[in-house]
């Protein structure tokens, strides 16, 4: 399969970026911004996303929903979510298959949990009574993962039920994948193999850092603080020629650069959209 | 993770110091411990966006150690972390090694206000010729609406001038120990602050409690014989501080 055309390439926005976003948006064909970060009332974050908006669609990408914790979602942050969404007309709204808060305590994390049964359960019950709120389909994302895994089913096994379940579509991060896969011994193609890519609406492109442990292993940081690795850009390639074009993301959030990088990056991506047309995808292998 | 551990992930990952079990392999303890660098790093960040003039005041590294502390004390309950911090200028009154500092719980209450003031509600205001138009016997028995980014707050020190203060080695205007009263609004984008004359902060008190400009004129000149209300209520319209004027002669009818 070869990809038609070249898929939507967004970016996620940071205020510092604002005057140079709206003096060269010719590369980003979206923007993103974390729900948490504009549910104030008003002021300049508001102005801005809607001058924003006005240039290009806008997709949300929520952190706080804690939508894999033992307790339903908050309610007040599910309506306030929802009133961020009418105002600013969002095309897309995503949250992560993690947890985040519990006993009205919150970690400013997206903590990992076991993938079973009764996860699953869970997680399906949490991402219809999200989806009912905020009236819209949620695209679930795939987190980073540190900790040794001891799930009984696997990251894309579990992704595949909850999405038949609730029919949520799916995010998938490639630089969550190369991240997880190689913190806990998988073969990133191997579990590109098992995603269920058809129900993939989104891609996120990020950077990562390499950490030594003291017992001497290392381990992949999804630090978002750089460039976009190689590796992920090739299983995006490949991904992307099973999945046909899926608007994509690029994220950057900690030790910004200049904008130019930015668009830099989104360049680069979107030569890597490319490269299926001469790399067999696992696609054509299968 | 299975549901039991969360309570203790969520204790583990905000507390000053944590001592993994000894159970814990050493590769485990590394694992969570990038966790935790998440959480710290978010919420130290967080702290120093909603604190700067704390941070200029003690220095970076200084303000890392109380914010630790303060973070293991008040984790946070919302995931909005604008909205996380608000009892760091209490912690701070009542933080033991800064007794000698009682100046900074009330710095910290001018950033706070900032922070809220940053992201309160949008409002559009009356112009001055607005005031004009209106015949003065209504205006008076009239409700003035105060916009919703305004606050004020009063400290016996010049938590202003402390506030302009760059860096610990007391860079900036020579500072006049007395008390103030401020005002901090957002009439658009940008954050205001200015020092309120005698009579002005009651002016709003009164306004915002919903008493008639007359009956706020007069508690303010109560407060302070020098209050000139012209002048005053002239402010009210110059800094964009008025969003609605409701006249009730409908509701005297009744």
């Amino acid at each position: 399969m070869s990809v038609e055309t070249v898929p939507a390439i967004g970016l996620a926005f940071k205020p510092v970026h604002f005057e140079s976003a709206l003096a060269d948006m010719a590369a980003v064909d979206f923007f993103e911004v974390h729900a948490e970060n504009y549910l104030g009332a008003g002021g300049l974050p508001h102005r801005q996303l809607q001058r924003l908006r006005s240039e290009r669609p806008l997709f949300v990408h929520g952190v706080g929903l804690s939508l894999g914790g033992s307790e339903r979602p908050d309610r007040l942050h599910l309506q306030r979510l929802a009133g961020l969404l009418a105002r600013h007309e969002a095309a897309v709204f995503s949250e992560h298959l993690a947890w985040s808060s519990h006993a009205a305590r919150y970690l400013p994390d997206l903590l990992p949990l076991d993938y079973d049964d009764a996860a699953l359960v869970r997680l399906c019950a949490h991402v219809d009574e999200a989806q009912q709120v905020l009236g819209r389909t949620l695209l679930i994302e795939n987190p980073s993962r540190y900790l040794p895994a001891a799930d009984p089913l696997a990251e894309p096994q579990f992704l595949e039920a909850l999405q038949r379940a609730t029919g949520c579509g799916l995010l998938l991060d490639l630089n969550n994948v190369v991240v997880s896969c190689h913190n806990q011994g998988i073969a990133p193609r191997d579990y590109l193999r098992r995603f269920p890519l058809q129900a993939v609406a989104q891609f996120h492109l990020a950077g990562h850092r390499r950490q030594s442990l003291a017992d001497g292993s290392t381990i992949l940081i999804d630090d978002h603080a750089g460039a976009i690795g190689e590796l992920v850009l090739d299983l995006y390639a490949e991904a992307l020629a099973i999945t046909g074009p899926v608007p994509t993301l690029i994220e950057w959030d900690q030790d910004l650069p200049d904008w130019n990088v930015l668009t830099r990056e989104a360049e680069r991506a979107r030569a890597a959209t490319q490269r299926v047309r001469t790399t067999p995808g696992p696609g054509a292998a299968a | 993770m299975k549901p039991a551990l969360f309570p203790y992930l969520i204790t583990a990952l905000s507390s000053a110091e944590f001592t993994p079990p000894a159970t814990l392999a050493e590769s485990l303890h590394s694992r969570l411990a990038v966790h935790r660098q998440t959480v710290r790093h978010a919420l130290l960040e967080t702290l120093r966006a909603s604190y700067p003039a704390i941070e200029r005041a003690v220095g970076s590294e200084y303000f890392r150690a109380v914010a630790a502390e303060f973070i293991a004390c008040s984790p946070p309950r919302t995931p909005v972390l604008q909205e996380y911090g608000s009892e760091f200028p209490e912690f701070l009154q009542k933080f033991p090694p800064l007794q000698a500092w009682p100046w900074l719980a009330d710095l910290a209450q001018l950033d706070w206000t900032r922070q809220i003031v940053t992201h309160a509600a949008d409002a559009t205001a009356l112009t001055p010729q607005t005031l004009a138009a209106l015949p003065e016997a209504g205006l008076l028995q009239a409700r003035l609406r105060l916009h919703p980014a305004l606050r004020w707050l009063i400290s016996p020190y010049p938590i202003d001038q402390l506030w302009l203060r760059q860096d610990e080695e007391h860079h900036g205007p020579e500072l006049q120990w007395q008390p103030v009263s401020l005002q901090v609004w957002r009439p658009d984008a940008q954050v205001m602050q200015r020092r309120l004359q005698p009579g002005e902060a009651q002016l709003r008190q009164g306004l915002r409690a919903g008493a008639r400009l007359i009956d706020a004129l007069q508690s303010a000149r109560q407060a302070a014989p020098e209050f000139d209300p012209d002048t005053a209520l002239a402010a009210l319209f110059t800094e964009r501080l008025i969003v609605g004027v409701d006249t009730f002669t409908q509701r005297n009818k009744q």
